[in-house]
């Protein structure tokens, strides 16, 4: 995936260091964010359901709902 | 046939949206051999979930999606999510804003609530319409650097509406990439505005950047003008290895609608040539009529309209007004007569005798016809008088 030349512009296309992916469950989005960014979209409240797929009610920095994401760190 | 031999095979079927799968699409197809009726002949239906399309269905959540409005007695909007259309092609001068403008004149025209979104620095669409970029109290770039609502930015010009460009947008594509979600900036900015219209048009910069991947992410399908020459064939390959990439990272429900083939010159056997391998070669179809190539579109922008309204008789206007209404149709925004889809899938024998040019007669007999001649006296908004005009 990461072999397009076109993966510069796509920020979910590289792995860097001290980021996550975080996935919508509202608008599929997929967004890296670094872990300071992440912490900043729970606020001012947020909740955890680990049964669920998307474990993580926050900020989608993609549609900027306050919805379900799920946290991805190895993506 | 060895043109562009050396391209890259794309495989793009999984982007196509199949006309299989649409219960329309397939009454549509029982009128193909009938004449192609305008809109007028379009009758009142209610929209129901059987009556699919062809377009994906949007993913935009609008508290209006179940309105129903029409300025025009004999047609009916129907009660269909909105779409959102990015018009694009990587490469320029293929006809991108004139087919967002005139599609979307033509749509307006039918009593369709159509947005106009002008995503180029160069502010073309903005101009064509009669407003002048430079003195825009707000823009698109207001709206996605969060300092302007959409609503507010939206001009009103005719039937139509839009959300206009100026040159400061160049810089929203710097501004972007330091942005968390950068991809999603134009969808997350016109969210809030979709629900209000049946058609969301995209004016795609001609080039590939954020401002395009942008387009390509917000919108739920992609309409491709394809100029045909051999440059602008090659642009299409490459257009489609970016939407496979958008499909990848930011919009995997992103299907192509379609080639538009511009400034169609079926006289040529290059064009005609063009069209056919680009169809055999990405498995795309082409949303007919052709357009063919008219001064009456270089026209049209100087005067503030669209071919539509300029030269309303002219080929090029008729032109989009059927594609218009395929895509009207096909979209559920507007029922129409079985016959009234003109969208003929080319099949492999077809192609093959058009490449023999065993059947040239098949071939668009629009093109026979020539452009009216010039009956409008209206004046330009730059302050061109008739007489300075080509």
């Amino acid at each position: 995936m990461t072999d397009s030349p076109r993966a510069p512009l796509f920020s979910t296309a590289q792995r860097r260091a001290g980021t996550l992916v975080v996935e919508c469950e509202r608008c599929n989005g997929r967004v890296r964010v670094n872990y300071l960014e992440f912490a900043r979209l729970h606020a001012p409240l947020w909740a955890w359901a680990p049964w669920r797929l998307h474990t993580r009610w926050m900020n989608c920095p993609a549609c900027g709902h306050r919805t379900w994401l799920a946290a991805h760190w190895f993506d | 046939m060895d043109l562009l031999a050396g391209m890259r095979r794309i495989d793009s079927a999984p982007l196509l949206a199949t006309p299989e799968s649409s219960a329309i699409t397939q009454s549509g197809r029982q009128g193909l051999s009938a004449p192609i009726s305008s809109t007028e002949e379009c009758s009142v239906l209610r929209h129901t979930q059987t009556a699919a399309t062809h377009l994906p269905r949007a993913r935009h959540s609008s508290s209006q999606s179940t309105r129903c409005r029409s300025t025009r007695a004999d047609v009916a909007t129907l009660a269909a999510m909105p779409q959102v259309i990015a018009v694009a092609n990587q490469k320029g001068g293929v006809g991108k804003t004139t087919t967002v403008h005139s599609l979307g004149a033509a749509l307006a025209r039918d009593g369709v609530r159509v947005l106009l979104i002008d995503l180029d620095p160069q502010a073309c669409l903005t101009y064509s319409l009669g407003l002048d970029p430079e003195t825009l109290s707000s823009s698109l770039h207001d709206v996605i650097a969060k300092r302007v609502h959409a609503d507010s930015a939206i001009s009103r010009v005719g039937d139509l509406s839009i959300l206009p460009a100026s040159i400061d947008l160049a810089a929203a594509e710097v501004q972007l990439l330091s942005r968390t979600g950068r991809e999603y900036a134009l969808a997350r900015a016109i969210d809030p505005v979709v629900g209000d219209y049946d058609i969301v048009l995209i004016d795609c910069p001609p080039s590939l950047g954020i401002l395009t991947i942008n387009g390509l992410t917000a919108a739920d399908s992609v309409l491709i003008p394809l100029q045909c020459e051999t440059l602008s064939h090659r642009g299409v390959g490459q257009l489609l290895e970016t939407i496979a990439d958008v499909r990848a990272f930011t919009q995997p429900d992103l299907q192509v609608l379609g080639l538009v083939a511009t400034m169609f010159d079926a006289r040529t056997r290059h064009g005609r040539e063009v069209l056919a391998d680009v169809q055999i070669r990405y498995g795309l179809r082409v949303i007919k009529p052709s357009v063919p190539r008219s001064v009456r579109f270089a026209e049209a922008p100087a005067v503030g309209r669209s071919i539509i309204e300029h030269a309303p008789s002219s080929v090029g206007a008729v032109a989009y007004r059927e594609i218009a209404n395929t895509i009207a149709v096909e979209a559920g925004i507007i029922a129409a007569s079985p016959n009234s889809l003109t969208y003929e899938p080319a099949t492999d024998e077809a192609i093959i005798n058009l490449l023999d040019l065993g059947d040239v007669a098949s071939l668009e007999t629009d093109f026979a016809r020539t452009d009216d001649p010039q009956t409008d006296d209206v004046p330009n908004h730059y302050g061109m008088d008739d007489g300075a005009r080509i």
